[in-house]
């Protein structure tokens, strides 16, 4: 079975950011992510997802180091996120590769 | 005075929520029942719209602009000097509240037909116009007219929002094809527009019921300001309608508009163009107690003050 070491990068925010943040991760060169809707509870209260507003989303990348760290200093500088419930968090995955 | 048969289902499904029963609409449901709204009652004012020079609106249409700017501008004094709310959220919640609610709206259309009072048809076109200016005017409130807000984004997200582009969709083909879409389309859209209002009632009753718990948190001010700002709205509404000439029906229909807050289109711009205001303190005034009181108690309350009003 052959692998690739990758990062996965997933950010668990509000749905109202959905087109903001992909337009930016776009620009950051990111071509391919999955997202899928959320509920749950953080610090920012209860998203039960009752309600259109009221839903998160989970994005979730694959990328390579240089990338991640691109996303993440972008992130952490922009003031623009402040306001808004983000979770971001990385992991090591192994992709396969595909023949 | 009975209860409407769908308000009893709104009622109901606040009962439900309350009791805890594990009921909710799927979502994708609850998108369809608002779609079928919004086409059905921008089809209604389409065909309506066919049968009379456009032209003749504009002058209505630009008071009723007018109506839509200055609802939120007397909100935002009561909220900000008299509720000590923070600027960006007394001009958040003004936002709200200078906008209109759909599902308030079809409650008044069908309270008219339960009492066989007509109103003017092109009403659904002032609910169009009604979305937009509060918006606006809440984001100047908050900024001045500040290089920071981007307009663009703004403009996406409240002219573009779902909820304007279906009613305008349904506007426009009702205008283009008139009289005769009754003729393919009375069976899909009109015949059931009251089994929809009911089933959209009862997930909205379930929605507004689980913004109850939040109201300890927000305090007492804001639970006054969502009963008695409608009651004040409305009447703003009637003059305004008396100003246009409107008949006894679109009067209510008026006074619901200006009385109803958004939940919908708003809450999803003002996140974006206002970061800093809490979502909360809105949505649990206009959801969890303006909806309601409007659904049950407000418009046969307007109805009577429009009566008296009017002298009819």
């Amino acid at each position: 079975m052959e692998t690739i070491t990758k990062i996965m990068m997933t950010i668990i925010t509000e749905q109202n950011l959905e087109r903001s943040i992909i337009h930016d991760l776009e620009d950051l060169g990111v071509d391919g992510y999955t997202i899928i809707e959320a509920r749950g509870k953080g610090d920012s209260g209860i998203k039960s997802a009752t309600w259109m507003n009221d839903t998160n989303i989970q994005i979730e990348l694959i990328v390579d180091d240089a990338l991640a760290s691109k996303i993440y200093n972008y992130i952490s500088d922009t003031k623009k996120y402040d306001n808004y419930s983000m979770m971001v968090y990385l992991s090591e995955v192994k992709v396969l590769k595909r023949h | 005075m009975t209860l409407d048969p769908v308000v009893m289902f709104f009622i109901a499904g606040f009962i439900i929520s309350l009791m805890r029963v594990d009921f909710k609409l799927p979502s994708a449901i609850y998108e369809f029942l608002s779609i079928m709204l919004l086409i059905t009652i921008g089809l209604k004012g389409g065909i309506e719209l066919s049968k009379q020079h456009v032209g003749d609106l504009i002058g209505d249409v630009g008071i009723v602009l007018l109506m839509g700017v200055f609802i939120p501008l007397l909100a935002y004094p009561i909220l900000y000097l008299l509720g000590q709310f923070k600027r960006v959220d007394a001009a958040s919640i003004a936002a709200h509240y200078g906008s209109v609610s759909v599902g308030t709206y079809a409650v008044g259309v069908a309270f008219l037909e339960s009492h066989h009072v007509s109103y003017e048809s092109h009403m659904p076109l002032y609910l169009v116009v009604l979305e937009i200016p509060a918006i606006v005017v809440g984001i100047v409130l908050a900024k001045g007219i500040s290089k920071e807000t981007n307009w663009a984004e703004m403009a996406q997200e409240s002219f573009l929002a779902k909820s304007i582009v279906l009613l305008f969709v349904g506007l426009f083909i009702g205008w283009a094809a008139g009289e005769k879409i009754h003729l393919s389309l009375d069976a899909f859209f009109f015949a059931p527009f009251k089994g929809i209002l009911a089933l959209f009632l009862l997930e909205m009753g379930v929605v507004a019921a689980s913004q109850v718990g939040l109201l300890k948190k927000y305090g007492l001010f804001l639970l006054g300001f969502g009963i008695v700002f409608p009651v004040i709205a409305s009447c703003v509404g009637l003059v305004f309608a008396d100003l246009m000439g409107l008949s006894l029906g679109g009067s209510l229909l008026l006074m619901i508009l200006a009385a109803s807050a958004s939940y919908i289109a708003v809450p999803a711009a003002v996140r974006i163009a206002l970061p800093e205001a809490n979502p909360g303190l809105s949505l649990t005034a206009s959801l969890g107690i303006t909806f309601p009181f409007n659904v049950i108690v407000g418009v046969p309350l307007y109805y009577k003050i429009a009566e008296m009003y009017l002298g009819a």
